[in-house]
């Protein structure tokens, strides 16, 4: 068994919800710990931004909330996991 | 606890700036309007001396309703087609479907915040300048009186909501006040040279 530990994702988002408020959000669910939201580039409607999450991660679950939020992942840039 | 929280949720999304500065633009348009109609009712009644309080009382109601369902049905599906069209838009750019996205969940309770906004305030102001006639019919008070009352009344929301705009447009409130109040003293010369005419 594993326990994935840190996620990096290159998501592409509508300008609202803002990246704090995505932060905040993403922040709430299960097993985060830490989030860290970058900008990467600005379109006309939408951006994209770097996602860093850290804790003990559920993936299903984060890509729930992402997609929820009008986002979407493009590609998981980074992954962590560790033996339990 | 999910519900305090979606509720303060809730309460955050509509005190987000751009739907505020929607609603009250609306608020002030179709208080104007629904406190204009009013106005002109009443001042109609005045001029050829109604006497019927229940009378005046009901065609003002009837008006002011008319007002409400007008400004709930009209702002609510002017929005709700500005937003769905905007997030038609924001699909194109997301090149996803945004159903049951927060996104969508939004554009509906901002179109419906913004409908109630711009239906209840002017039947909300029309009531408080008809209080009144309200007092004539329950509280056996002067018709004569209660008419003239309704009237002034209507005078002061005018300038209220006139002072409202002054005070947004960072403007002298009294002098924006003033200027509003008297599209309702140019009403009130017109109804008056009508009922000369007639």
């Amino acid at each position: 068994m594993h326990t994935l530990r840190k996620l990096v994702l290159d998501v592409l988002k509508p300008f609202s919800p803002s990246a704090l408020e995505l932060a905040k959000r993403l922040l709430q669910l299960r097993g985060v710990k830490r989030v860290e939201v970058s900008l990467i580039e600005m379109d006309r409607d939408v951006e994209n931004v770097k996602i860093t999450l850290e804790g003990n991660l559920d993936y299903e679950l984060l890509k729930k909330e992402i997609e929820k939020l009008g986002a979407s992942i493009h590609s998981i840039d980074g992954v962590t996991v560790e033996k339990r | 606890m999910k519900i305090i929280r979606n509720l303060s949720e809730l309460v955050q999304e509509l005190r987000s700036n751009e739907i505020n500065e929607i609603a009250r633009r609306y608020f002030v348009i179709n208080s104007f309007d629904g406190v204009m109609i009013v106005l002109s009712l009443l001042l109609s009644f005045f001029f050829t001396e109604q006497a019927d309080a229940r009378f005046i009382l009901i065609a003002c109601l009837s008006a002011s309703f008319a007002t409400m369902l007008s400004g709930i049905f009209g702002a609510y599906f002017s929005e709700s087609a500005e937003r769905t069209g905007r997030l038609r838009e924001l699909e194109k750019s997301m090149l996803r479907s945004l159903k049951n996205s927060e996104q969508e969940r939004r554009a509906r309770i901002a179109s419906v915040y913004i409908a109630l906004v711009d239906g209840l305030s002017p039947l909300l102001l029309s009531l408080v300048a008809l209080l009144p006639m309200f007092a004539c019919i329950y509280l056996s008070f002067s018709c004569s009186l209660a008419l003239r009352a309704s009237i002034a009344l209507c005078f002061v929301l005018i300038f209220a909501l006139g002072f409202l705009l002054g005070r947004i447009a960072k403007r002298n409130p009294f002098v924006e006040g003033a200027k509003i109040t008297a599209i309702g003293g140019v009403l009130a010369f017109v109804l008056f040279l009508l009922e000369r005419v007639s």
